[in-house]
């Protein structure tokens, strides 16, 4: 709890690492283009790093009012993300990456079903039936519209068994 | 009022425009209403698929989605406290109270009249000023202007949305930052494309917008994990007396001019015009029970967002400029079609002009007789829980991201999107500060790059020019204006504490 605390006291500091990390990389990485003649005589690396400038003041002056803000508010509770939250979330972040990842291997017929369920279990939805009828109901009318209405076209997997099943299955959909 | 006659025929005579302007009417109130999506998120998942319309009939649907959207919004603010939308915020700080005082549906009557009442008076107005401004713009506005502009409403944009007005600016850089990624406008450079041609383009606004706005908001509900979902109220609409209505006269005219000229300017949108009216009929009425219940507060915010939704278009339509995140949408289906938004379109599209003014009237007349039938249907649907709603969200998203380049880099843009968005609406930060900034940012540069090439790379020769230099000076004072409000703020916490004040 009372790493939680200081985790959460430590926030402008970390909010201050991400914006300056952010900004020196971003500047580093001009200097790939920067070189690069063209009719525009301040090049294309004046934009980003006029950007940059104003990204790094900005944090800067934002984590001086907030440490400022911190000490005078020493001794309250601090406000924040609590622990709970940040661990559910982190499950929720990742049932769609791995959706993600998947989605252009394993197809997104025989993918879907899948995401849904992992997703209304994650949730905290234990049902059986509810969780069988909102896949379904959910499925259906996707498929229906997004498929057959206005054809649109779906990931169907690289893997061979599975874009042989999505094929499969997007023919009998249409 | 012969072209109003002839937008209003081309929609009323068009099946298909006909069926859109419906869909687009009750989608936005129902995604309005329903809590955790709102229309923005509708406007996200739907950005992808317009594609396929008529251009005058994606931004005419765009434009009945945010007047519906912004209505909507006004009943989870009084029934649930939550506001569909951040212009409905302010109705929920007596919208809810009324509510738990038992007097739910005068509150809900008020804000389905005051909507209705304040979005016809804009659309006039808009439909009368639109046109005036659009032939001066065409004039008036070169890339310096429009450089002038950009700025402009960066710094206004910057101020609003965000817990604080660095907050504000970090996110418009972020979005300006974002923006950099592809090539530069000048002269085709590559920037930030890590060795990979799918970044030659740049991050396309639509995932992003479906990442921020969307996944983010299924993120955010997500983890709340709705263990205390709460249960519908009891809704009947019974509508104030004429009354209780004439004493609130001043307010609803009062509310309708700050609406209505805070939507003009580009940046802000609805969202500070309903904060604007709210805070003034506050000032105004000392005695009113504000915060605890007070119908004139219901009506401040209501009439004044709805204002807002006409005059946002006009920036939109005569100067290219989107007034809130809705309208930036809009920017991306004028984009999608190859159309560029600004004076010209009056010239070149006039017919997409006016189905577009005339939708927007008759979209809120109509808001006046669906809203009855809105408030008997939308808390059955409210019984749904958001957890089982929230992955049909994820899945339309991810179809969206998906199908707009059939590329999986999309989605992964629109997932971690999410995640940032997640996280910085959690931090303070505004998600649309940093949309206004990837919008504004490439539109931006390219105005800027023309400029000085046009005034022989002198920034201050910028200042030469009268209407440049007014939105030049008007940006740095809002600028100022804000910072030495931000000091005054973080000033007075040592002296607060020296007094021992919470």
């Amino acid at each position: 709890m009372q790493m939680m605390d200081q985790f959460k006291r430590s926030a402008p500091l970390f909010e201050l690492a991400f914006w300056l990390a952010l900004a020196l990389a971003a500047f580093a990485l001009s200097f790939q283009f920067a070189d690069e003649v063209g009719t525009y005589e301040w090049g294309a690396a004046s934009w980003p790093r006029a950007v940059i400038l104003l990204m790094a003041i900005t944090a800067l002056i934002h984590a001086r009012i907030e440490f400022r803000k911190a000490r005078a508010s020493e001794g309250r509770a601090a406000n924040g993300i609590d622990k709970e939250t940040w661990f559910a979330s982190l499950g929720l972040f990742l049932i769609p990456l791995v959706y993600a990842w998947l989605l252009p291997r394993t197809g997104f017929y025989l993918t879907t079903p899948l995401f849904l369920i992992a997703f209304l279990l994650y949730v905290g939805e234990r049902r059986w039936w509810v969780i069988f009828l909102t896949t379904l109901v959910i499925i259906s009318l996707v498929f229906l519209v997004f498929a057959k209405l206005f054809y649109v076209a779906l990931p169907v997997g690289n893997w061979p068994v599975f874009y042989d099943i999505n094929n499969w299955l997007l023919v009998m959909i249409r | 009022m012969a072209d109003f006659w002839l937008g209003a025929s081309a929609l009323f005579t068009d099946p298909t425009a006909l069926m859109i302007f419906v869909g687009g009417l009750l989608g936005g109130m129902l995604f309005g209403a329903i809590p955790g999506i709102n229309m923005l998120t509708l406007g996200a998942v739907i950005l992808p698929f317009t594609a396929a319309m008529e251009p005058a009939h994606a931004i005419m649907l765009y434009s009945v989605i945010y007047c519906a959207g912004v209505f909507g919004g006004a009943i989870t603010a009084i029934l649930f406290n939550i506001p569909g939308s951040p212009e409905n915020a302010p109705t929920a700080f007596d919208g809810y109270p009324m509510t738990r005082n038992g007097e739910a549906a005068k509150a809900i009557g008020a804000a389905v009249i005051c909507s209705a009442f304040g979005g016809i008076c804009s659309a006039i107005l808009m439909m009368t000023a639109t046109p005036t401004i659009a032939g001066w713009a065409v004039r008036a506005f070169g890339p310096p202007e429009i450089f002038a502009l950009i700025c402009f409403g960066l710094a206004v944009s910057a101020s609003v949305g965000a817990a604080d007005l660095w907050k504000g600016i970090l996110s418009v850089s972020l979005g300006l930052l974002i923006a950099t990624i592809g090539t530069d406008p000048a002269d085709g450079i590559a920037r930030y494309n890590f060795g990979t041609y799918y970044l030659l383009a740049g991050i396309h606004f639509i995932p992003v917008v479906l990442g921020l706005f969307a996944v983010a908001e299924v993120f955010t509900q997500g983890s709340k994990r709705l263990a205390d979902n709460p249960a519908a109220g009891r809704v009947r609409l019974s509508l104030p007396s004429f009354i209780e209505f004439w004493r609130l006269k001043i307010t609803v005219l009062r509310s309708m001019v700050i609406g209505f000229f805070a939507g003009i300017l580009p940046g802000i949108g609805a969202v500070l015009a309903a904060f604007l009216s709210y805070n003034e009929a506050v000032r105004w009425s000392p005695k009113g029970k504000f915060g605890k219940g007070e119908l004139g507060g219901v009506v401040a915010s209501e009439t004044a967002n709805n204002a807002a939704t006409g005059a946002a278009m006009i920036p939109l339509l005569a100067l290219g400029l989107p007034g809130g995140a809705l309208t930036a949408m809009m920017m991306g289906v004028f984009q999608i079609h190859g159309m560029e938004p600004g004076p010209l379109v009056f010239m070149t599209s006039k017919e997409l002009v006016w189905i577009v003014f005339a939708a927007m009237f008759f979209a809120n007349v109509a808001i006046l007789g669906l809203g009855y039938l809105q408030t008997k249907t939308v808390v059955h649907l409210l019984r749904i829980p958001f957890h089982l709603l929230a992955p049909a969200i994820l899945l339309i998203a991810t179809i969206g991201a998906y199908a707009l380049r059939n590329l999986t880099v999309d989605i992964w843009v629109m997932y971690l999107a999410g995640i940032a968005g997640f996280l910085l609406r959690r931090s303070g930060y505004s998600v649309a500060g940093i949309v206004m900034g990837l919008i504004l940012g490439k539109l931006g540069e390219s105005s800027f790059t023309k400029s000085m090439q046009l005034l022989n790379y002198d920034p201050l020769a910028l200042f030469t020019r009268p209407i440049a230099a007014l939105l030049l000076t008007a940006a740095i004072l809002t600028l100022i204006w804000n910072i030495i409000a931000a000091s005054r703020r973080s000033a007075d916490l040592p002296e607060a504490k020296e007094k021992g004040e919470p």
